[in-house]
């Protein structure tokens, strides 16, 4: 299944999802984008933005040592929640530069969600 | 998410966040107040920690008690009350960081005959009036304002919320009006939450200066590490107050259930 479905397949099972967005954090560009309506591109510019911020900490600073697994430094994910709206950047386990970006309404079950992209991330990354 | 020049409550937070990813200042942090280990370098980080004006007054198991005048991790003046009641006051020069001012006389002289073969210490934090300070002269203590009198701290509602997340955390402390407030947890990992709570902190602080409004609602975000051993810094906002809690990967999602449970309520 390439990127465009696995994103529309779990906005499908995640309708909470508005707007989820597959970029490369190296390049800083949205390869693709899956959304219940039509956006500005400069909104899926500022996602990525966001995510690039969020997910691309200082090696050395202080969140990156306290989150650190010791081999693996880095943010993997970044969750944002606010009253109306909650952000979601996974960064790829594998390829580190592959990340989904998400826009949900403040309904979305982050239990849920969280597992499902992080598995619909790693799975792209897999060798077919 | 909201893109260009708008401002939320998450953009706001994340330039705060983005403060924290900064290399960490030297806020000296380490271990118990005052433990028996190194009594000094213990007292000297609970200046640095300290950013409101306050008097924070140790007593030694001879009833001999010093106090250490601090604002913004700067050490102000000295009174040393010897146990025969002899009282002095020595003012700082204001420049020195709190390792300067302690290791310099006539600090270090009134410092020494305290601690020595000391094997207790407790500490009490009370407010005073910076401006008592402008024109006092050296063996003339600053009168302390009546604590009953002046607006007491009230705690965070991430105060209480913080309650529910302990069984879930490996540390957790809550930044509020320049104090912690129910720090919790492992030692090593507490201390470093510490460091970030008061850098995020000084940052609300220095928006305040500039006349920056503070959201009053609750916003929060959480960076996690690699999801094979890795840990998670979950941080929230609310009026000003800033909790910082840290847990295992696992958990994660369990604290933000708990959080979208409070922000229903």
């Amino acid at each position: 299944m390439d990127v465009a479905k696995r994103m529309q397949s779990l906005r499908d099972q995640f309708p909470e999802c508005t707007l989820m967005a597959f970029a490369d954090l190296e390049a800083g560009m949205v390869l693709s984008v899956s959304a219940d309506t039509s956006r500005m591109q400069e909104e899926i510019s500022s996602l990525c933005s966001t995510a690039k911020t969020v997910l691309s900490h200082q090696a050395n600073g202080p969140i990156e040592a306290l989150i650190s697994n010791g081999s693996d430094a880095g943010v993997f994910e970044a969750v944002l929640i606010e009253p109306e709206e909650v952000g979601v950047f996974l960064k790829s386990t594998i390829k580190q530069s592959d990340v989904f970006c998400c826009v949900c309404t403040s309904r979305i079950s982050l239990q849920r969600f969280l597992p499902a992209v992080r598995a619909a991330l790693d799975a792209l990354e897999m060798p077919k | 998410m909201k893109s260009g020049s708008e401002t939320s409550n998450v953009s706001m937070l994340l330039s705060r966040l983005q403060a924290l990813s900064r290399p960490q200042s030297a806020i000296v942090s380490s271990g118990p107040i005052l433990g028996t280990d190194d009594p000094r370098e213990n007292l000297i980080a609970k200046i640095a920690e300290t950013q409101l004006p306050r008097r924070l007054t140790f007593t030694n198991d001879r009833s001999e008690a010093i106090s250490f005048f601090v604002n913004r991790g700067r050490l102000l003046g000295v009174e040393y009350t010897a146990c025969s009641g002899e009282n002095r006051f020595y003012k700082a020069a204001g420049t020195e960081t709190p390792h300067q001012a302690v290791c310099a006389e006539p600090f270090a002289e009134a410092l020494e005959r305290f601690l020595d073969s000391t094997a207790r210490i407790t500490v009490c934090s009370q407010r005073f009036d910076l401006r008592t300070f402008q024109n006092h002269e050296e063996r003339d203590p600053p009168a302390l304002l009546d604590i009953g009198m002046r607006e007491a701290i009230q705690p965070s509602p991430l105060a209480a919320f913080s309650d529910q997340l302990r069984t879930h955390v490996e540390a957790l402390v809550v930044w509020n009006g320049g104090e912690f407030q129910v720090p919790w947890g492992d030692p090593s990992l507490l201390n470093s939450l510490k460091s970030l709570a008061a850098e995020e902190g000084a940052s609300h602080d220095e928006q305040d200066c500039i006349g920056s409004e503070d959201t009053p609602k609750p916003a929060c975000a959480i960076y996690s590490g690699h999801p094979a051993g890795g840990r998670s810094v979950f941080c929230a906002t609310q009026s000003g107050a800033i909790l910082l809690a840290l847990c295992k990967y696992e958990k994660t999602t369990e604290l933000i259930s708990l959080w979208q449970s409070y922000l229903a309520e």
